[in-house]
């Protein structure tokens, strides 16, 4: 509780007073006097500093409010700015005199912005003047950001005592995807005459639709409205008409929530990207009354929101967009004691009443390395039963015959003892030394990180003295579990995109297998031709997406269309560019390199395109400007239109 | 639009009015000094405490107390030459030890304010927050003190420090007797129980240590109950999940070492670096050595002692 500057103050006054009191009292009264005065004035500080904190204990309330465009919003839009207002009130009848309030959020944590020098907003809060945070955030692209609470920083006014406390309010707040611009906002009428009604597309299959698809003869039981009369007469038997089907089209997109997509800076991921685009085809369609669905995946499992046309669905799935485009690269880290090193601050900053040793010990027991997990517990043993075995009359003998051998003439004796018991004196030392050393750092204080993590991890699970034991114990499940924890909270670790082998470490073929799975369900359901738009980052993947070519064939043997959207670096033009003569003639090895992998990109594409035309579906590259007109071209060209 | 203009925390009311309260005291200081000691060694003190003041060194403080009790010490800065002695038992309540540590009372409340309005307020204690900017005391968190009450606060800290030296001088301590103090009187004798001497030098010694020692734990119990009264339902379960780990610490520990044998990958085993350190510089060679030595040694002597003799 007492700052650097208050231990300063408080030895430089304890000297004063007891140098004044023990002896400089006999020649001048005035040092005690001034020594006791501001020893009573710190002890008064203390007291009063001490009163303050405990009674504004558990009393401070904090409410978060979210404005957008004037009015309170539980998410708001990508783009747009919006206002957090986090009001602190204290209900307690002593005030604190100086309090630096910070809302704490996971866009401060990841956004690297150049901070102000000062803060001058510590402020007092006392019961009837509530403070009042107000922040303007503007994100740019889809996704959530969490708001794990309020930090309270107090101190007194002269910068002597200080108490922190977090007051934890988590709220994830979600960031839908922006509203379409002019190319989404179709509308939602006929334009043209040859279309059919919006939400209604043509198929060529016999139906009860108004455009003319074939004629027939005649077949008993068919209804004489439906007679050609004119063919009829022509031909001299009765013709049929048979007219096309009206059904609507129902456009499913597959979202990679993939790790390699989650990487970069947020709102600004190949995730967020791929998340507006999809959001501007769900809205586009959803102008025209088609039904959209979602499903959005990674390389375990898949989230599925079936086809449907109302507007709380589309808000459904803007919610789901902006929940998946939140997402953060999972973190690998399989060194427990570097994960702990990565965790503990986040939860120092978070939890910090959860990781005082008055509710989270640290007992000394703890830090003893035990013996019987080492191998050197057998060599101890055999040598602390030494002294029993040299009770057998063969092994005494040996022993006697190496004692006299060693020890000086008539000593003997000495040397037996010495060979009986040295051994186990030196095994008890070992275990002592060997036990000991737990206690030194590193591993005292990897010990200690540890323990607190796990305690605080048992206790949010709520898996009681075992699960913290185990949490001790079992390096995986802790290093599973500090992953989960970083993740919640949204803290990116220093990613590594490649092993010590040269491998990529975000390299994931297992999410076309769960894609492949969830296209498979979706057109287990279907009912008519459907659009499948799988927005995907696929350029690593060329040479293991069989399944994926598997379930396009499947889609196309059921009259479905696949329109397959490979995410494309922005950094990198999808057409070659011809080097400029002056570059020839001098190497730049970063240019060149660059150009080599755009090159590889581009073979990657064309090789993926290959494969997905030739299984009957369509790939285009997802360059961000015109992706949602090429979706709603290929809508409108299901619905009839030859162009838009 | 027009950007608001840089916050500069020395424009502001508070701090021009506890400057205004520092430099008064600072005032007041140099004329009780300089009637002690005359105007030269009067103003030393002062101006470290003016120097601290205009530059907001933290450590202005402790100088100026230092450098001042030396000056109490020696008036004149010379080293050696007092105004007397054993005038201890002679002054209590007088005038000028009131003003004087009033006025360093004020001063050192008013040097911290400005230094927390300047420059720092609060520790980045936080170590994720090291490069975060510095916190600044707010003027509205010094304009809400009320003045009635930091004169009164005054008061009250100069009267119990007056009150202190007046008890600590008054009183002698008795070991034998309950309670172990006594008042001096006029027979203010150096003997004390047990049949040691007790000196005043170290019978106040004693009742000072014991004056704190017994104020800080009743404060520190206090503030212990009145924790626990208001403990948040997180920190009661944790307490009760630490206190249920360290009782069974040891049997959920032994099922997860046999977890542990049973699992091949229960335990991470780091990746093998092949250290370039030599036999030399390893901390084995503390370990071979001496054993290799005392192998040649024992070796030697059986050598000697069965065959050379």
């Amino acid at each position: 509780m007492l700052t650097a500057r208050g231990w300063w103050l408080l030895i430089t006054i304890g000297s004063i007073a007891f140098l004044g009191v023990v002896g400089l009292g006999w020649w001048s009264a005035t040092i005690p006097i001034i020594g006791l005065t501001l020893l009573a004035w710190m002890a008064y500080l203390w007291i009063d500093f001490g009163s303050r904190v405990r009674a504004a204990q558990g009393s401070i309330v904090v409410k978060r409010r979210f404005v957008q465009a004037g009015r309170e919003v539980p998410a708001v839009w990508a783009g747009l700015p919006f206002q957090v207002k986090v009001t602190i009130t204290l209900d307690s009848p002593l005030s604190l005199p100086a309090v630096l309030a910070t809302d704490r959020n996971s866009i401060e944590v990841l956004q690297r912005r150049e901070p102000p020098k000062y803060l001058h907003d510590s402020v007092p809060l006392s019961a009837g003047e509530p403070i009042e945070l107000v922040s303007t955030i503007r994100f740019q692209g889809a996704g959530s950001i969490r708001f794990e609470g309020v930090q309270l920083r107090v101190s007194d006014l002269g910068g002597l005592f200080y108490w922190r406390v977090f007051l934890r309010e988590p709220f994830e707040l979600h960031v839908l995807p922006p509203l379409t611009d002019d190319e989404g906002q179709r509308q939602g009428t006929k334009r043209i005459n040859v279309l059919p009604p919006p939400g209604l597309h043509r198929l060529k299959r016999p139906g009860g639709g108004s455009e003319l698809l074939d004629l027939r003869d005649y077949l008993p039981g068919d209804p004489p409205k439906m007679i050609a009369w004119k063919s009829s007469a022509r031909r001299d038997r009765l013709i049929t008409k048979e007219f096309e089907s009206d059904v609507p089209v129902r456009c499913v997109l597959f979202l990679d929530s993939s790790n390699p997509t989650r990487l970069g800076e947020p709102g600004q991921t190949a995730l967020a990207k791929m998340a507006s685009i999809a959001s501007g085809i769900a809205q586009a369609a959803s102008a025209t009354r088609d039904l959209v669905g979602l499903t959005v995946f990674d390389k375990s499992q898949f989230d599925s929101l079936l086809p449907a046309r109302t507007r709380p669905h589309l808000i459904r799935m803007m919610r789901l967009l902006a929940k998946a485009a939140g997402q953060i690269p999972e973190s690998i880290v399989n060194d427990p004691d570097q994960a702990a090193r990565h965790a503990l601050p986040i939860a120092k900053e978070l939890y910090p009443d959860l990781l005082v040793k008055p509710v989270n010990s640290r007992p000394f027991g703890l830090f003893w390395v035990p013996l019987s997990d080492s191998r050197w517990l057998w060599l101890v043993l055999f040598m602390l039963v030494w002294p029993s075995l040299v009770m057998k009359r063969e092994v005494a003998e040996l022993v006697a015959t190496v004692a006299k051998g060693i020890s000086p003439s008539g000593l003997a004796w000495l040397g037996f003892l010495g060979l009986m018991f040295i051994p186990p004196a030196f095994a008890l030392l070992f275990w002592f030394i060997y036990g000991i050393r737990g206690i030194f750092s590193p591993r005292s204080d990897n010990t200690s990180r540890r323990k607190q993590l796990a305690a605080l991890f048992a206790f949010q699970d709520g898996s009681g003295p075992a699960g913290l034991e185990r949490l001790l114990n079992d390096d995986g499940y802790f290093v599973k579990r500090v992953a989960q924890f970083l993740q919640r909270h949204r803290v990116i670790l220093p990613v590594d995109m490649f092993d010590s082998n040269g491998q990529a470490i975000y390299h994931e073929p297992e999410k076309v297998e769960v894609l492949c799975r969830a296209m498979t369900l979706s057109i287990g359901r279907a009912k008519g031709n459907e659009l499948y738009v799988i927005l995907i980052d696929l350029l690593d993947y060329a040479s293991e997406i069989d399944k994926l070519l598997t379930a396009i064939r499947v889609a196309r043997a059921r009259h479905h269309d696949v329109l397959v959207l490979v995410h494309w670096p922005d950094d990198v033009s999808l057409e070659p560019k011809p080097l400029a003569k002056r570059h020839l003639k001098r190497l730049d090895l970063g240019k060149a390199v660059r150009r080599g992998m755009a090159a590889s990109y581009r073979a990657e594409f064309k090789r993926l395109r290959h494969q997905i035309v030739k299984a009957g579906g369509q790939a285009l590259p997802l360059t961000a400007e015109d992706a949602v007109a090429r979706v709603l071209d290929r809508l409108d060209r299901l619905r009839g239109a030859k162009v838009r | 639009m027009k950007e608001p203009p840089e916050y500069n925390p020395r424009k502001t009311p508070a701090y021009l009015n506890t400057t205004v309260m520092a430099g008064a005291a600072l005032v007041v200081i140099f004329l009780i000094m300089a009637m002690r000691g005359g105007p030269v060694a009067g103003a030393l003190a002062p101006l470290i405490g003016l120097l601290g003041i205009v530059f907001h060194w933290s450590i202005a403080v402790p100088m100026f107390l230092l450098v001042l009790s030396y000056l109490l010490l020696f008036p004149f800065g010379i080293p050696g030459i007092t105004l007397g002695f054993a005038e201890v038992t002679g002054r209590y309540f007088e005038v000028t030890d009131i003003a004087l540590a009033a006025a360093v009372v004020v001063y050192v409340m008013s040097h911290l304010r400005l230094t927390s309005l300047a420059r720092q307020a609060m520790p980045t204690d936080i170590e994720r927050q090291r490069n975060q900017p510095m916190a600044l005391l707010s003027p509205r968190a010094v304009e809400a003190e009320h003045w009635q009450r930091l004169l009164i606060v005054t008061g009250c800290v100069v009267l119990v420090g007056q009150l202190g030296w007046l008890l600590l001088t008054n009183l002698r301590v008795d070991l034998l007797s309950v309670p172990p103090l006594k008042f001096a009187g006029a027979d203010y004798s150096l003997r004390g129980g047990f049949g040691f001497p007790i000196s005043p030098p170290f019978g106040r010694c004693l009742m000072l240590l014991c004056g704190v020692t017994v104020i800080i734990l009743i404060t520190r119990f206090g503030f212990w109950y009145w924790s626990l009264v208001k403990l948040t339902p997180d920190q009661g379960q944790m307490i009760l999940l630490d206190t249920q780990w360290r009782d069974l610490r040891r049997e959920v520990n032994r099922r997860e070492k046999w977890r542990a044998w049973a699992r091949p990958g229960g335990r991470y085993v780091r990746p093998k670096v092949k250290r370039r350190r030599s036999f030399w510089g390893s901390p084995r060679m503390f370990i071979y050595i001496p054993m290799a030595m005392l192998m040649i040694f024992a070796l030697t002597v059986f050598y000697i002692n069965t065959y050379a003799r």
